[in-house]
């Protein structure tokens, strides 16, 4: 047991709301219902944290996860028992799958009518136990700021990731007492960061000095652990050419010579030879996703391999690894930093010019139209508008792949996508969470037609807080994607991949009081979106693309890179 | 082939629906479970037995059941009923 000050006189929601405050919260997402009215009632009168009431609770969690990865600080979400809580579970596993630190409080019945069927009470710890870090249902009082002090520690130490908090109705009414405190006993969190066995890297490092072709995959692990400045010394010091992971962009400016952009199944042409033809690739910071490893067999199968990774349990998971170093990214990268001033490095110009020479000729090519707007010109014309600073949200399809490879991405927190779950509708409410925490910078959100339709609710939300975020709504007419496969795939059978009929989005926009532009001629673009973007307001913008872009280059699932397909091949 | 796993664990409400979860994913059945509590009261030791098809599948399970937190060790056991 652990002696802790009582809280006299509070009740649990106070007390929530108190560790809350503790933890640093300023923002929560939720949305009430009868399980948490006392929650809500406590809240009434909180002046140091504000309730963003969203108009579905999936959007709630999205919109946390959006602020977790626009600031790198835990997003915090409140939602009732039963479907409140259910309804999060998209967005808590969307979490899950990218590492995102989230703290989900969900209300329960009273603790005495848990397990009997009681309206609205379910058992959302073993529903959401294989997509939290741990999940908690708080029994007493007493054991309640404890609980919510570890939440907070465990979602951020270690790889980060959602943490579920189910409090009973009961536990929000009752008053702390001594008998309430009996008990009680926490985990050992460990949060400190893993020591850097320096034998490791001095082995790392003598293997990559030696290395002819070396190559650098940069993933989300460096910019979580904020390591992008060491990235780029080692990058610029020691000519080594990089690619990212869809999650790791904004670690290495776009315009960096030896940077080649996102590899793997839409990666540039640059990007995946520059794997193929590497002899020592070093891997920071993402885990070899099969978006990424397309064949593991085939995969830099002329390199050795070398892993950094703050989980230990991904190390040799997808592919034989020489070097594997449980690190975080920041400490490894000091590590090898002072290691390899030691080190005699290789003449590696020749496979630097090579690099430089593919970024200029083979990174990403698009069929230019004067009659019909194209996506990717859309993109590049807002990464002019913004000059690459924005704050850049997408949804998931073609429209997020495209950004991927147009948008000039210069720095850390720019890159909000949902990348492991690849969850539709994730877009707008995460485009909402990450106005509420950068309200200083410009927010864009690329959006299709398919999840836009999945969360538009959440407009509701941008006027209620007068948030300004640029929305660039390309539409299709189609689950574009899914309409590519077919289309390439599936002998183009598009099943159920082209809608027959869609909202009007302009009176959509008016019926939520947003301003709305459609733009239509190609040559304006660029002017158009100056006009739009120089508005304090909301603003969507609607873009008819044509519904037969593909997003190229790519490389089907389960086949070797040499088997990509371009722009000349499709 | 039967596999055995001895793991030590904090002895937290709902964590066996994790074990079951990292086998249920794979479409793995458990054999035989047995729970025992240790001097320390925080811990349990969770010794179980699967069937598992190769390797790689029993280096999956290893995997998973150390990403959870209230796993401190897993080590590999004898197959006895």
């Amino acid at each position: 047991m652990k002696n802790v000050v009582l809280n006299e006189g509070k009740n649990g929601a106070h007390i929530l709301l108190d560790s809350l405050e503790k933890a640093g919260v300023n923002s929560l997402f939720g949305y009430p219902g009868g399980a948490v009215i006392p929650l809500y009632d406590a809240l009434y009168e909180s002046s140091h944290i504000k309730h963003i009431l969203v108009r579905h609770e999936q959007a709630a969690a999205h919109a946390a996860e959006g602020y977790a990865k626009a600031t790198g600080k835990p997003g915090v979400v409140l939602v009732t028992s039963g479907p409140g809580a259910t309804n999060t579970v998209t967005g808590i596993a969307d979490a899950f799958c990218d590492s995102v630190p989230l703290v989900v409080i969900s209300g329960h019945v009273g603790s005495a009518a848990i397990g009997s069927d009681a309206f609205q009470e379910l058992d959302i710890l073993s529903i959401t136990s294989s997509i939290t870090k741990v999940s908690y249902q708080v029994r007493t009082v007493g054991e309640l700021p404890l609980i919510v002090e570890e939440a907070f520690k465990v979602a951020v130490s270690g790889r980060p990731g959602p943490v579920l908090i189910d409090l009973p109705k009961s536990v929000m009414l009752a008053k702390d007492t001594e008998e309430s405190q009996a008990d009680i006993w926490l985990r050992q969190i460990d949060t400190q960061k893993p020591d850097v066995d320096a034998v490791q890297i001095h082995q790392l490092v003598a293997a990559l000095s030696k290395a002819r072709q070396p190559l650098i995959i940069t993933g989300a692990g460096v910019l979580k652990s904020n390591a992008q400045d060491l990235l780029r010394i080692l990058i610029q010091h020691y000519h080594i050419p990089t690619v990212s992971t869809l999650l790791g962009l904004g670690a290495v400016e776009s315009e960096n010579p030896l940077f080649l952009g996102m590899v793997g199944m839409h990666g540039s042409i640059a990007a995946n030879q520059a794997v193929d033809q590497a002899d020592f690739v070093l891997n920071i910071g993402s885990r070899f996703d099969d978006r990424v490893v397309t064949n593991v067999d085939d995969f830099a199968k002329h390199a050795t391999i070398a892993h950094i990774d703050i989980d230990e349990t991904e190390l040799g998971k997808v592919l034989p690894t020489a070097h594997a170093i449980h690190a975080s990214a920041d400490d490894a990268l000091n590590a090898i930093l002072t290691e390899i001033k030691n080190a005699k490095m290789t003449d590696t110009s020749k496979w630097e010019e090579s690099i430089r020479q593919a970024k200029r000729d083979s990174m990403f090519h698009y069929q230019k139209s004067e009659t019909a707007i194209m996506p990717q010109a859309v993109i590049q014309a807002v990464g002019k508008v913004t000059k690459g600073e924005a704050v850049v949200v997408t949804d998931v399809g073609q429209h997020q792949m495209w950004v991927a490879q147009y948008y000039p991405f210069q720095n850390n927190y720019q890159m909000l996508t949902s990348g492991g779950l690849g969850t539709m509708g994730y877009g707008i409410p995460a485009a909402i969470g990450a106005k509420f925490a950068r309200r200083d910078k410009e927010v864009v959100l690329f959006v299709g037609d398919g999840g836009f339709q999945m969360t538009s609710e959440e407009l509701a939300i941008l006027n209620d807080n007068d948030l300004n975020i640029k929305i660039i709504l390309l539409n299709n007419h189609s689950l574009g994607m899914v309409r590519q496969w077919q289309t390439l795939f599936y002998n183009g059978r598009l099943s159920s991949t082209v809608f027959k009929s869609q909202p009007q989005f302009n009176q959509l926009a008016q019926a939520y009081g947003i301003n709305y532009v459609r733009i239509e001629k190609p040559e304006r673009i660029l002017e158009d979106l100056q006009l739009a973007f120089q508005s304090d307001k909301s603003v969507l913008i609607e873009i008819i693309i044509p519904d037969d872009v593909k997003v190229l280059p790519m490389v089907n699932a389960g086949a070797p890179y040499r088997d990509m397909i371009t722009e000349e091949d499709a | 082939m039967d596999k055995t796993f001895i793991t030590r664990v904090y002895n937290r409400p709902g964590l066996l629906v994790r074990f079951a979860s990292v086998l249920t994913r794979l479409n793995l059945n458990i054999k035989s479970l047995m729970v025992t509590p240790d001097e320390d009261q925080k811990i349990s030791t969770i010794s179980f037995i699967f069937e598992s098809q190769n390797d790689k599948q029993t280096a999956t399970v290893r995997r998973n059941l150390l990403k959870q937190l209230d796993v401190l060790t897993v080590n590999d056991g004898f197959c006895h009923y």
